[in-house]
């Protein structure tokens, strides 16, 4: 793939250094994305009720934004360095689908100001998704 | 750092994944490489052998290079013996257990 001949993917696959750098750096992101999502959701799901949900979600929601595009940055050098084998695999697919469902459930659960029952099963939805994702991700070096 | 080679161990087989190597059945070639890769996630050379142009999936380039398996080693025109099993799916593919390069055998995994 194209891609690949990429300067950047050359540098990736080729440099001692970076490619075991940047899958730390990815589980950095991915750490600060699902730590704060737990958090989050189990706030909405009524754990920890004494805590002011917006005060958790104004610093919750900046970390995950930023872990969020720390995985996003790290995972497409990952990606790069071997697009052909990553776009013919299924699994991955998926777990990038799953990637934006989740992300637009979270804007959901973002915009509406009051909790509700369908806010119980958003959060829900959110804490087993992104358990998934991980899952996937993992999964990925294996199948 | 050990934390970060100890992660790499495992991550880097991406879609050379284990079950798809048949196990029962280990495969030796000798041969040519016409085409090297010392590289992340894992090495791959293009080994010409058996009358076949077969890809050959070594192990992440530190791994390697730990256990004594230099870039020069596995150059382009290096006679080398693999041995290892073939992708059920892919079955010009063989994921090496070790390498013979010259004098020296080194363990892949």
């Amino acid at each position: 793939m194209a891609l690949e001949g990429l300067w950047l993917a050359q540098v990736m696959k080729h440099s001692s250094w970076l490619y075991p750098t940047v899958e730390t750096m990815h589980i950095w992101g991915i750490g600060m994305l699902f730590g704060s999502v737990v958090i989050m959701d189990l706030r909405v799901l009524g754990f920890g009720h004494k805590l002011s949900l917006s005060d958790l979600s104004r610093l919750g929601v900046l970390v995950a934004f930023i872990g969020f595009g720390l995985a996003v940055l790290t995972g497409s050098l990952m990606f790069i360095a071997q697009a052909s084998e990553l776009i013919g695999s299924r699994l991955f697919i998926l777990k990038m689908c799953l990637i934006f469902l989740l992300l637009g459930n979270a804007m959901i659960l973002r915009i509406r100001t009051i909790t509700n029952g369908m806010s119980k099963a958003q959060a829900l939805l959110s804490l087993i998704g992104w358990a998934c994702v991980i899952g996937m991700g993992r999964w990925l070096a294996y199948v | 750092m050990g934390g970060t080679l100890l992660f790499l161990n495992v991550a880097v087989y991406a879609h050379h994944g284990w079950s798809e190597y048949d196990q029962t059945k280990t495969v030796k070639l000798t041969g040519k490489i016409t085409q090297s890769g010392y590289e992340h996630p894992h090495g791959v050379i293009k080994l010409n052998a058996d009358g076949k142009s077969w890809t050959v999936v070594l192990a992440p380039p530190f791994r390697m290079e730990n256990r004594g398996l230099s870039k020069n080693d596995i150059a382009n025109g290096s006679q080398v013996t693999v041995e290892g099993y073939i992708n059920r799916s892919q079955p010009d593919e063989l994921r090496a257990e070790r390498i013979t390069a010259g004098s020296k055998t080194v363990e892949l995994r």
